[in-house]
């Protein structure tokens, strides 16, 4: 909602880096009732070196209005840490009533915060585990051999004689007759 | 309106590399593709360490910076890889002229 009161720009500041030429343009509503650009500029920090700086732009000294806008665009990368705005309402006497408004924006962190990286854990303490080894008893145990036992008794056991079919007698033998 | 990036400014790892490695990043900023940005030589170690290793650029000291990361260890021989941090922080406005990114205020008016 636009307030009565019209105020008179006279700078902007902008915290940033630049890798090239950039715009930079700022839109009031006053005269003529619609947001209209009343000043363009150009700024670049320059890449060469680490280059974050504070970039004023002066504002033409009739630049006023009830309604401002900021706008950068440009075909490089800029990175935006910060902008304001100085300005006063028109009426009050000088040198009183200039003070610095930031715009609106998303601000950049100060402190470096830390992530871990996607690694799977180490275990810290060393893990026991069983190896797949067969106990040894503590104790000895009996176990029969294979001998087959000796009977303590005598058997009979026939000896592997073949039979007589007939049983022996005694034949005469026919002789020659003694002349 | 250009979206938030991250700024990325030193990389840690606790590791032993009895023959060294090389830590690859790559990031999407600027021109929206994965890219390799930065090619890490890691030290030969003896036993198990903690080195850091900052990621700015040695000609202007630019930082590593993207929306999205990918990280690449290689090694010819074995690296035994416990932990790993990165610092960053994110960056408020970003703006990336070549793809057309602009940042504009709204109509803003002062009590």
């Amino acid at each position: 909602m636009a307030f009565e009161t019209v105020h008179l720009f006279q700078q902007v500041e902008l915290d940033t880096d630049t890798e090239g030429d950039m715009t930079f343009e700022f839109s009031t509503d006053v005269p003529g009732d619609a947001l209209t650009i009343k000043h363009t500029e150009i700024f670049n920090t320059d890449r060469t070196t680490p280059k974050r700086r504070t970039v004023n732009i002066r504002l033409p000294g009739t630049t006023r209005g009830k309604v401002y806008k900021g706008r950068i665009s440009g075909a490089f990368v800029c990175r935006l840490f910060g902008a304001r705005v100085f300005a006063k309402p028109i009426g009050k006497p000088e040198p009183t009533g200039w003070n610095w408004y930031p715009l609106p924006m998303e601000g950049t962190a100060e402190l470096y915060s830390e992530t871990p990286l996607p690694i799977e854990p180490t275990a810290e303490p060393y893990q026991e585990t069983t190896l797949p080894i067969v106990g040894t008893a503590e104790e000895y145990s009996q176990a029969a051999l294979p001998i087959v036992p000796t009977p303590e008794g005598w058997t009979d056991a026939r000896l592997p004689m073949p039979q007589p079919g007939v049983i022996p007698r005694w034949v005469d033998l026919a002789l020659d007759a003694i002349e | 309106m250009a979206e938030a990036v991250t700024q990325y400014k030193d990389l840690t790892l606790q590791y032993d590399a009895p023959s060294g490695a090389t830590f690859k990043i790559s990031t999407d900023m600027p021109g929206a593709t994965m890219t390799l940005r930065r090619t890490i030589a890691v030290d030969v170690t003896v036993g198990r360490q903690t080195r850091t290793w900052p990621l700015d650029l040695v000609a202007d000291g630019g930082l590593l910076e993207g929306k999205m990361a990918k990280y690449r260890l290689e090694s010819s021989d074995v690296v035994r890889l416990y932990a790993g941090w990165i610092r960053f922080r994110r960056l408020g406005v970003y703006i990336d002229g070549a793809r057309g990114d602009v940042w504009e205020t709204q109509e803003l008016s002062l009590l």
